[in-house]
């Protein structure tokens, strides 16, 4: 008895530790905290759906439709600029040090007046296994926030881009060479 | 015999009308935002639920019309159930801060819903949900709140199959959240990256 509790005990203390060890992105509670109102815009495509969304695409991309069925999912949540609580362009600097400092690298940061972007990338070997992208854009009053879980082909960003409609994402390209 | 036909003809052709009685579910969801807003009056509209005997007549009628409907008959052949329902919308709508009516948070939170959609946006609100079971998508509520109408939809089946079936007959490309460029476009793309450089 004593054996099986010790063996449970210690399957749950390797979960925990394994998933403390996953670096960490963005909660959505974190970032609801950002702001007075609930997201003007919330997208959630994750399990079966990304699945179906993997099959209808392989018929015309087979390449993309692999790299859909390894991701875990993609998340969007855009808020009304103007329902920012104050200091959320430190906050959100903050955030992308804190990527910084769980492993994640900056494929995109972009600082201009009225608009500030980051993208942030979480390598592994020729592979990513996360994307996150924020936006801050004053001049059409949006914050957007995307993140991409899973593994990711860095080959197929731009095409993921433009499916899923990512601000920014498609000219990522261009700001890696 | 002649008594018998008649009576199945007219249940068969009888039954869309029949099962257009009050859905409790789609009036809570009308009732729910009806008080997260007084200043709107969202009034009784009507709810339909469409079961397996009008699904199935659907599909005995597009099996008369020919080889034009095979597609409308082989949706109709994974639909199990649908429910619509509309209401009349008078007054402001505060469509950017009215929250998922607490029917459809039930749903996500006990029901093993998933939240696909949110959206607050130019005077509208709505949110689309849907169910799986393993890999199938079987369950489908959209929710659309808009300045002069709230319209409800649930739709049960196997709705994978469905979206296979689209795309089949519809001949179009992946559309999603974006629409999937053309081979010329994505070459387009590229050399306009490079030209950057």
């Amino acid at each position: 008895m004593n054996t099986r509790v010790l063996t449970l005990a210690f399957l749950l203390a390797l979960s925990a530790s394994a998933a403390l060890a996953q670096p960490r992105s963005l909660s959505p509670a974190q970032l609801d905290a950002l702001f007075t109102d609930e997201p003007r815009i919330e997208v959630n495509v994750a399990g079966p759906l990304l699945g179906m969304v993997a099959e209808l695409t392989r018929r015309d991309e087979p390449q993309f439709a692999d790299m859909l069925r390894g991701l875990r999912g993609v998340y969007v949540r855009q808020y009304d600029l103007s329902t920012a609580r104050a200091g959320l362009t430190g906050r959100v600097s903050e955030f992308a040090r804190s990527l910084e400092r769980d492993g994640w690298q900056t494929l995109v940061r972009v600082r201009e007046p009225g608009e500030n972007v980051f993208i942030y990338v979480l390598p592994s070997g020729n592979v990513l296994n996360g994307l996150v992208v924020m936006v801050l854009d004053e001049n059409d009053n949006e914050a957007t926030f995307v993140t991409i879980d899973g593994r990711i082909d860095p080959a197929q960003i731009g095409r993921l881009g433009r499916q899923f409609n990512v601000p920014h994402l498609d000219d990522t390209r261009a700001a890696r060479r | 015999m002649a008594l018998r036909i008649l009576s199945l003809a007219a249940l068969l052709l009888g039954a869309p009308l029949l099962t257009g009685c009050a859905s409790t579910e789609m009036r809570s969801v009308r009732n729910d935002l009806a008080r997260q807003m007084p200043a709107a009056d969202i009034r009784d509209g009507r709810t339909f639920s469409f079961g397996a005997v009008s699904i199935g007549f659907a599909r005995l009628v597009t099996g008369l019309v020919g080889e034009d409907a095979a597609p409308a008959r082989m949706i109709l052949r994974d639909v199990r159930r649908v429910k619509v329902g509309r209401f009349d919308v008078a007054g402001p709508v505060d469509a950017d801060r009215v929250r998922m009516p607490a029917r459809l948070r039930r749903y996500v939170e006990r029901d093993g819903w998933m939240h696909l959609v949110t959206f607050r946006q130019d005077g509208e609100a709505g949110w689309v949900l849907y169910r799986a079971r393993g890999e199938r998508i079987t369950d489908l509520f959209v929710t659309v709140l808009s300045g002069d109408e709230l319209v409800l939809a649930r739709i049960s089946g196997n709705l994978s199959e469905i979206a296979f079936t689209l795309l089949e007959h519809a001949d179009v490309r992946m559309p999603f959240f974006g629409e999937a460029l053309s081979t010329d476009d994505e070459a387009a793309v590229d050399e306009a990256a490079l030209s950057e450089d």
